[in-house]
C-alpha cells in the first residue's frame, strides 16, 4: 500500500505485514445493526410524537384567532349572561346543575388522567 | 442485490428502514474498525461513535451528493464524530513520550489475534493523531490519499506529509521491537 510509484522498499513491506493481518480483518455484527435500527425506529418515533404535538398546537392558535375574529368569545359570554338570568330559583333545580357540573368535571379529569398514563407508559 | 445508489436512493425518498439496514450490515465492519484504531481498542466507545456514525447518516442522507463513495461519506462523519469526541471529553490517552494508558487497551486476551491486535494498537500509539487517522486509513483500510483528504479534510500534500512522518516512526519502532527479524 505504497503511495508512489517506486518499488517498495525492505521498510515498506515490513509495514504492509505489520498491518496485513489488520486489513483483513472483519469484524462481526453481534446485533450492531440491529442496535442501530431500533435506535432510529425509537428516534423517528419521538421526532413524529413532536411533530403531532406541534401541530396541534399550531392548529390550536390558529382556531383561537379564528374564534376570536368571529365574535366567539361574545357569543360566550352572552350564553353565560342568558343562563344566569334565568337561573333555577328552586333547590332541585339548583341540585340538578350542580349534579351535571360533578358530572362533566369528573369526565374532564379522568380523561386527563388517562392521557397522562399513556404518556408516562 | 441492490447497488449501493439505489439503496441510498431508497433510503434518502422513501426513507426504506430495509434499504437502511443493508447499508448499515455492508459498511459496519469498516467503520467500527476504524474508530476501533481511532480510539485505542476501546470497543464501547467505537461502538457508540459507529451507532451515533449510522444514526446521523440517516438524519442526513439526503445531503449525500454521489461524488464520493458510500463508505467515503460514512467515514467521514465517523472521523467527525471521533473529532468532536475527543474535542468534549479531552482525554489523554497518548502521554507526551507516547505511552498508552491501560485504560484504553480494552483488547480481549488470549488469542493471536488479539496479540496482533495489541501490537498494532500499542504501535500506533506513538504517533499523532493525525498521524494515527493516515495511517489507518492508508495501510488498515487500503484507502488512496485522495479518499483520506475527503475523509478528514486534510489537504493531499498534508496528507502524504503525515503519511511519510508516520511510516518513519512505525519503521523505527518495530525495529526496536523486534518486528524486522
Amino acid at each position: 500500500m505504497t503511495d508512489n510509484t517506486q518499488q517498495p522498499t525492505a521498510d515498506d513491506l515490513l509495514l504492509e505485514q505489520f498491518f496485513k493481518p489488520c486489513s483483513s480483518e472483519q469484524l462481526a455484527d453481534d446485533g450492531f445493526s440491529r442496535r442501530v435500527m431500533t435506535h432510529i425506529a425509537e428516534t423517528d418515533a419521538r421526532r413524529a410524537r413532536r411533530l403531532s404535538w406541534q401541530w396541534t398546537a399550531a392548529c390550536l392558535c390558529v382556531a383561537l384567532v379564528v374564534f376570536t375574529l368571529t365574535g366567539g368569545w361574545y357569543a360566550i359570554v352572552a350564553g353565560i349572561v342568558g343562563v344566569l338570568t334565568t337561573m333555577p330559583t328552586t333547590t332541585a333545580q339548583l341540585i340538578h346543575l350542580m349534579a351535571c357540573g360533578a358530572v362533566l368535571t369528573t369526565l374532564v379529569a379522568s380523561e386527563l388522567v388517562r392521557r397522562e398514563h399513556l404518556t408516562l407508559s | 442485490m441492490l447497488t449501493d445508489l439505489a439503496l441510498v436512493t431508497k433510503v434518502a425518498i422513501f426513507r426504506d428502514h430495509r434499504a437502511f439496514e443493508e447499508l448499515v450490515r455492508k459498511y459496519q465492519s469498516p467503520v467500527r474498525r476504524f474508530l476501533l484504531n481511532l480510539t485505542s481498542g476501546d470497543e464501547a466507545l467505537s461502538d457508540d461513535l459507529a451507532q451515533d456514525t449510522f444514526l446521523k447518516a440517516w438524519q442526513h442522507i439526503g445531503q449525500f451528493s454521489g461524488k464520493a463513495s458510500i463508505q467515503t461519506w460514512l467515514m467521514r462523519i465517523a472521523y467527525n464524530n471521533f473529532y468532536d469526541h475527543q474535542r468534549r471529553h479531552r482525554e489523554q490517552t497518548v502521554s507526551i513520550d507516547g505511552t498508552v494508558s491501560a485504560a484504553v487497551m480494552a483488547v480481549k486476551a488470549g488469542t493471536p489475534s488479539a496479540t496482533t491486535a495489541m501490537d498494532v494498537r500499542r504501535a500506533l500509539s506513538i504517533l499523532g493523531e493525525a498521524e494515527r487517522t493516515c495511517i489507518t486509513l492508508q495501510m488498515i483500510d487500503g484507502l488512496p490519499i485522495e479518499e483520506i483528504s475527503q475523509i478528514t479534510s486534510i489537504p493531499p500534500n498534508t496528507v502524504k506529509s503525515h503519511l511519510r512522518r508516520g511510516k518513519e516512526k512505525l519503521k523505527n519502532f518495530l525495529k526496536q521491537n523486534g518486528y524486522d527479524r
